[in-house]
């Protein structure tokens, strides 16, 4: 289908027409573009004043878990802080972070004029503040912010609840829509918008993660619609869906949750896998290990996320039957993830490494996330995640793979793209603390919580037991240590786009890839015609 | 590609309409959930009116972003290829769609397979039922639920087999002013669309009716008469919706067939309202085999 | 792993000076079989990471160190090998195949739930723990024992924290070493999750389902756990404590609980008959209150709202009438977080917390209730009310003792009979601790949105037709808002109008006779 695009000859009338339409200033540049890399821009910085928030909400929880003993919020606050942290930090930080990373890089990567829907693409973002406005709105109500979880098990959210479901419900309806939008732009500019001669299989990695992993919102997104909508009937409208009363069960909320929960969680590390697997390379100056073992890998992985969603609930009183299939399927999980770390590794192997801060990020991503991984691993298995399951044990596994995983690979990413998005290069000195200081703060913050929950302590609890203190304050301050570190990258992209040395337009010798082949700062409109044949041949990650 | 042109993609100037529609979805939002809330209160509020003032701003922001779509297509700054990227989109939202019905569908496979007999002391849920629900038995439809509520099943002859004629016929009809519109004999495309609108208003009539036998004193079939009538009511009213949905987009080209829009080759959004109306077809088929008959 | 001895040597050094003793670093090993082999599967993986682990990071770091571009390392070429490929997919497949085979294993023991000795049925309830042996007719409640002064830091003086804080239960499951128990788990009212890591046991409590899962515990000894599944506002304070004894002292323990209930049903008889005085009352009320109320009424008596209501105030405690009162304490709310404390509390215990609740924190109703009202009230409540039965089973044929509360109510109405300010306040206050308090609260405060506050109401100074209105008929915006014209007599309903009217501050020095409710009623 790529061939449909050479067309015979166009009118030019049609090439002013958006060839004449340059930037407005001011706000309304903002509220009304249709510009890819503008849109890029909202939702990163919109995702980071999200990690911000969601980061000061994580202070506090922090703070009152310093030291045995309820001193700076009550139980019920403390829930919902845990709430919506969990919420923010999935919905508002991680994924808008990885659709403004593919709103600004994708087209460039396929060679394409913009996303293949400009305007709803400005709409998929334009949502966004809006839900999580209605999300943080509910704080300050008569019913407080949601206090379930943010895996809002029934009963606790619909009969028991404290009354803040429904604007829960609704934010969630709409952060859906702007999701499943944004998916579908993306799914589209890749099959329909890449440059003549850009084969699928000529693809950088990045694109065939973010495919893949729009691929995975469309498909479990309208899922979570249902399950909430199932949550609010049940609050409001007297259903019974998880009341064994009227025949529901608690549990079918779990099983039809996890359906959507557990892609979504690949949907948060799929496009980081993406993202090192363009560094690694970059800063190796070698081609990418096994970029065919890589698609493929990845694809599997998606695959898999659709038949392990119960490893969620092993606790739940599952027939035995249902744990063991649950337990193998996820256990097979290792073997393709295993394949990309391995790859990766391999890409490092007798390469000629340096050691600038995006290489930085991502060896300590590949190194944290296979950390992550291993937790994963164990706690896959059924008989022993009895032990693990919700307890501190959890809460570091998770954070491994979403912060030293997702969240370093997008800050691996930002340094890296960020001479091509603001045209300068970033202050080296100030980047490596960033690194450096949040490498050791992470590390202290959740590496004891391994031994935490091995220990015995349960998540989300405001209190703890004795034996259980001396752990908890290290790993509080290096929660402390870990926010206050993130001021630093602030401190670095503001000065970045402000000025600072003219990056050219390929700053880093061993990348490669169709985004730098054009100047930097990125040009408004790029790739208004195709890029040619040969760049795409030179920018191939893989092929000989 | 080198003798041959590009031929350029159109990438629309600023547009005002995202962010119209997304302050209309806040409003919905922000509305609905005020208003369910006020009403579980039984307090009235304004969340109402913005739920409706909302609702008004969509359908306003739709209409004005696809009159600049059309105009931009009758002024044919598209190409073949953003014909493409518009097939695409639609397709994947119908996916998306049919993940959403997956959901509700999902959720009375597991209600009859496992929750309903569970309760009923099946599988490793003895206890279950002989110490929490002793009285209770299990049988699908779900007539009277663990606490004791009753209701009556409604049959799949009489008002939903007839339905389920009109709708599939209704499928036909909407095929042949497709392919009215293919060969470009603009009489019949004009008859069978409005044949298709009928069929499908006819549908939401019987199934209005059909409510309200459910809701007569003799079936006493709520929404909240048990897990039956909840996804009775849930997979059948959310169908509904996509109908009245699927119609709408169906009046709206009916509408554009009178002004003289679409050709053999360029018709996408007729292609896409009868896609959905195939898609809305194929869920109550769906519906009529798992709700009704088994 | 570098980053691991990083963390390593951090905490070492910060360790030094401290106290290392309580701290624990991995999986306890347990005291059942099962959990043993929980430990040891967690151990093999644990190793298996660690071998992998070594590996990768150990070909990645002599990559970091040796292939590094300011050494002048030149790049190979290299960037695809079929057999390195299928070599690292097929290695971790029989690896994983190897950890699945003991984990299965495992895990079919787990479930094997056949040929137990002992069934106990474990219910979780907001926020605590309820045990009933199977044919033994032995069931308890076990709270929290730790003092809430103990975790309230922001108090002045925080009391030293005990060494079992927040671990720590007033009554403990009692299961017999050596022998298979078997737990079947359920819930009250949300998902609670029973976990006792020595036992390697962690099972979710569903509400309206039973899931089953088993112990066979070696040594005799005190194991402590905690719920592990969110389950609202004080999920980390309902902890878990099994005390395994030898199959004797098991024997024993069962015969004191046997005479123990035994005693407790005589107690219950004769606390029928017995008269507290107020201050005896009100001493075993607070202790009571302290223990199962405060949570989440507070002890201030001003709640949580809009969850957790006041009773400071409220109808319900002050002008409601007293058997209303007694009712919602005993048979707890449909559709709220208030339960039933019929199981819980003795008739005593309850008449205690109910005299306590309408006289402490300036409710001062003056209203004494004894064991014998919470009786009666409770039985003219409801007949088919399990607890209740659960109740009449234990104290046995007393149903000879008609309360005053009961009394009055069914005494001659006579509607053209004044009665005094004084008499009808006395009345009404009785009536409304009856029927109204258990929405409206003691201090009249309501529990809005559901429950309005008749305090300072609009309906409760406004107009007096209004309130004689809704009061017979029944709210019309507000179905919790029951007519009672059935259920009440006349003079009660002009009683406890004047009641409201003049409680709580109130003062509208209105005073409503039985006539005019009768002429109301009439329209």
């Amino acid at each position: 289908m790529t061939t449909d695009v050479i067309k015979e000859t166009s009118h030019d009338d049609h090439q002013n027409d958006h060839h004449g339409d340059h930037k407005m200033t001011g706000i309304k540049r903002w509220l009304y573009t249709t510009n890819h890399k503008d849109i890029g821009t909202l939702y990163l910085w919109f995702s980071f004043i999200m990690l911000l928030t969601g980061g000061a909400l994580a202070m506090v929880i922090r703070a009152e878990l310093f030291q045995p003993g309820l001193q700076i919020v009550e139980p019920d606050f403390f829930n919902q802080l845990t709430t919506v942290h969990g919420l923010i930090m999935v919905f508002g930080a991680i994924m808008p972070a990885f659709t403004g990373f593919a709103n600004w890089m994708l087209p460039m990567m396929v060679g394409a004029p913009d996303m293949a829907l400009p305007r709803m693409n400005n709409w998929s973002f334009w949502i966004l503040p809006f839900a999580f406005g209605i999300l943080l709105s509910s704080f300050f109500m008569e019913s407080g912010a949601p206090n379930f979880g943010w895996t809002f098990y029934a009963p606790l959210s619909t009969t028991y609840s404290n009354g803040s479901t429904a604007f829960f419900v609704f934010a969630v309806h709409i952060m859906g829509i702007s999701s499943i939008m944004g998916a579908i732009n993306i799914v589209v500019t890749i099959m329909n918008m890449r440059a003549p001669g850009m084969t699928y299989m000529k693809m950088p990695l990045f694109v065939w993660t973010f495919f893949i992993t729009a691929y995975l919102l469309i498909a479990v997104m309208p899922v979570l619609a249902g399950v909430v909508t199932m949550v609010l009937t049940d609050t409001y409208f007297g259903t019974s869906f998880f009341n064994a009363a009227g025949g529901g069960d608690p549990v079918m909320f779990q099983h039809i949750f996890w359906f959507f929960g557990h892609p979504e969680v690949y949907i948060m590390i799929l496009p980081a896998f993406g993202i090192v697997s363009t560094i690694i390379p970059a800063f190796s100056r070698k081609k990418l290990f096994g970029y065919s073992s890589m698609v493929y890998a990845t694809s599997s992985i998606a695959l898999l996320s659709f038949i392990v969603w119960a490893h969620h609930m092993f606790t739940t009183g599952m027939p035995l039957f249902g744990e063991l299939f649950f337990m193998y399927c996820t256990m097979l999980i290792a073997v393709p993830t295993g394949v990309k770390v391995f790859n990766w590794v391999a890409t490092m192997w007798r390469g000629s490494l340096s050691f600038e801060t995006p290489m930085l990020f991502s060896i300590a991503f590949v190194i944290l996330f296979t950390i992550g991984g291993f937790s994963g691993l164990m706690l896959a298995m059924t008989p022993v995640d009895f032990q693990y399951h919700d307890t501190y044990f959890v809460v570091a596994h998770f954070h491994y793979v979403l912060v030293t995983g997702s969240l370093f690979s997008l800050y691996a990413g930002a340094y890296y793209w960020l001479p091509k998005w603001t045209g300068n290069m970033y202050n080296d000195a100030l980047s490596k603390w960033h690194f450096w200081c949040s490498l050791i703060s992470v590390n202290l913050l959740f590496f004891p919580m391994h031994f935490l929950g091995l220990a015995g302590m349960p998540r989300r609890i405001p209190d703890y037991a004795l034996q259980f203190a001396d752990f908890n304050k290290w790993v509080s301050i290096g929660g402390f240590a870990f926010g206050l570190s993130q001021l630093i990258f602030l401190a670095v992209v503001i000065k970045c786009i402000r000025g600072g040395e003219k990056a050219p337009a390929k700053p880093w010798d061993g990348a490669a890839g169709l985004e730098w082949t054009v100047a930097s700062p990125a040009p408004y409109h790029t790739f208004s015609t195709p890029p040619p044949q040969s760049d795409i041949d030179n920018a191939d990650q893989h092929s000989h | 590609m080198t003798n041959k042109e590009y031929e350029s993609y159109y990438v629309p100037s600023q547009s005002h309409w995202p962010i119209v529609g997304a302050i209309a979805l806040f409003m919905i939002a922000l509305g609905a959930a005020h208003y369910v809330t006020d009403l579980s209160k039984e307090q009235n509020g304004y969340g109402g009116y913005l739920l409706l003032a909302g609702i008004a701003l969509v359908i306003y922001m739709l209409a004005g972003w696809f009159s600049d779509v059309i105009n931009e297509s009758l002024a044919g700054k598209y190409s073949h290829q953003m014909d493409n990227s518009f097939h695409q989109g639609m397709s994947w939202f119908i996916f998306s769609e049919v993940m959403f019905f997956a959901a509700f569908f999902g959720a009375l496979l597991y209600l009859r397979v496992f929750s309903v007999p569970w309760l009923g002391g099946a599988g490793n849920n003895a206890e279950t039922g002989a110490v929490l629900w002793p009285d209770f038995v299990a049988h699908w439809p779900l007539l009277t639920t663990p606490d004791g509520t009753t209701t009556s099943a409604m049959g799949w002859y009489g008002l939903p087999l007839i339905n389920t004629v009109i709708l599939i016929t209704s499928s036909v009809t909407a095929h042949f002013a497709h392919d009215a519109l293919i060969k470009n004999n603009r009489k019949p495309l004009k008859v069978w669309l409005g044949l298709t609108i009928v069929l499908g208003i006819i549908f939401m009539s019987l199934q209005i009716l059909e409510y309200s036998h459910g809701y007569s004193e003799e079936m006493r079939l709520f929404l909240t008469s048990g897990v039956y009538g909840n996804s009775f009511y849930l997979l059948t009213g959310f169908h509904g919706m996509h109908v009245t949905l699927g119609c709408i987009m169906l009046i709206v080209m009916w509408f554009r067939i009178l002004k003289g829009h679409f050709t053999p080759n360029n018709h996408f959004a007729f292609k896409a309202a009868s896609w959905y109306w195939h898609f809305v077809d194929v869920v109550w088929v769906m519906l009529f085999v798992f709700v009704y008959i088994l | 792993m570098g980053k691991h001895k990083l963390i390593w040597l951090i905490l070492v050094s910060l360790y030094t000076n401290i106290a290392f003793a309580e701290s624990q670093l991995n999986l306890t090993k347990g005291v059942t079989a099962v959990s043993r082999d929980v430990y040891d599967l967690h151990m093999l993986v644990l190793y298996i990471c660690t071998g992998i682990g070594v590996l990768v990071f150990g070909a990645m770091f002599w990559s970091i160190i040796f292939h590094r571009k300011s050494k002048g390392a030149k790049p190979a070429d290299f960037h695809e090998s079929t057999k390195v490929e299928v070599l690292w997919t097929a290695i971790p497949v029989v690896i994983l195949i190897a950890m699945a085979i003991p984990a299965t294993k495992t895990l079919i023991a787990m479930e094997d739930n056949n040929n137990s000795d002992v069934t106990i049925q474990i219910t979780g309830s907001q926020w605590k723990w309820h045990y009933k042996y199977f044919d033994q007719d032995i069931e308890y409640y076990s709270v929290l024992s730790t003092p809430r002064d103990q975790y309230q830091n922001h108090l002045d003086n925080t009391p030293l924290k005990g060494e079992n804080y927040l671990l720590e239960v007033d009554k403990p499951l009692v299961i017999p070493a050596n022998k298979k128990v078997r737990f079947l788990i359920t819930s009250d009212d949300v998902i609670h999750a029973w976990w006792v890591p020595a036992f390697a046991v962690k099972q979710d409590a569903n509400p309206g389902f039973i899931n089953e899962a088993w112990t066979n515990v070696d040594e005799p000894g005190i194991y402590r756990g905690q719920c592990a599944e969110l389950c609202g506002k004080d999920h980390g304070f309902m902890p878990i404590v099994v005390e395994v004894k030898s199959p004797e002292d098991y024997e024993l323990w069962l015969k004191e609980q046997h005479q123990r209930i035994a005693q407790a049903a005589d107690a219950e008889k004769a606390s029928l008959n017995a008269s507290l005085s107020k201050d005896e009352l009100m001493q075993l009320g607070e202790t009571t209150y302290t223990a199962y109320c405060s949570a989440c009424h507070q002890p201030t008596g001003q709640g949580l709202p809009p969850a957790f209501p006041a009773l400071k105030g409220s109808p319900i405690t002050t002008t409601g009438a007293i058997a209303d009162h007694i009712n919602i304490v005993f048979n707890g709310k449909a559709g709220t977080g208030m339960q039933g404390y019929g199981k819980q509390l003795s008739l005593k215990e309850i008449a205690a917390v109910v005299t306590f609740e309408r006289n402490a924190w300036g409710n001062d109703t003056g209203d004494l209730v004894q064991a014998a009202d919470v009786k009666s009230a409770v039985n003219n409540e409801s007949e088919a009310n399990d607890a209740v039965e659960a109740v009449e089973n234990k104290t046995a044929k007393e149903t000879d003792s008609v309360t005053e509360v009961a009394a009055e109510s069914t005494s001659i109405e006579d509607l053209t009979k004044e009665y005094s300010l004084d008499e009808l306040m006395t009345m009404g206050e009785q009536v409304y601790m009856k029927t109204c308090v258990a929405c409206h609260q003691p201090s009249g405060g309501g529990i809005p949105p559901a429950f309005p506050a008749l305090k300072g109401g609009v309906i409760t100074t406004g107009d007096v037709n209004a309130h004689i209105d809704i009061v017979l008929h029944g709210s019309k915006k507000n179905p919790a808002m029951a007519a009672f014209s059935g259920q009440l007599t006349k003079t009660e309903i002009a009683a406890v109008i004047t009641f409201e009217r003049n409680a709580w501050g109130n003062d509208t020095g209105d005073l409503v006779q039985p006539a005019a409710v009768d002429a109301a009623s009439a329209k």
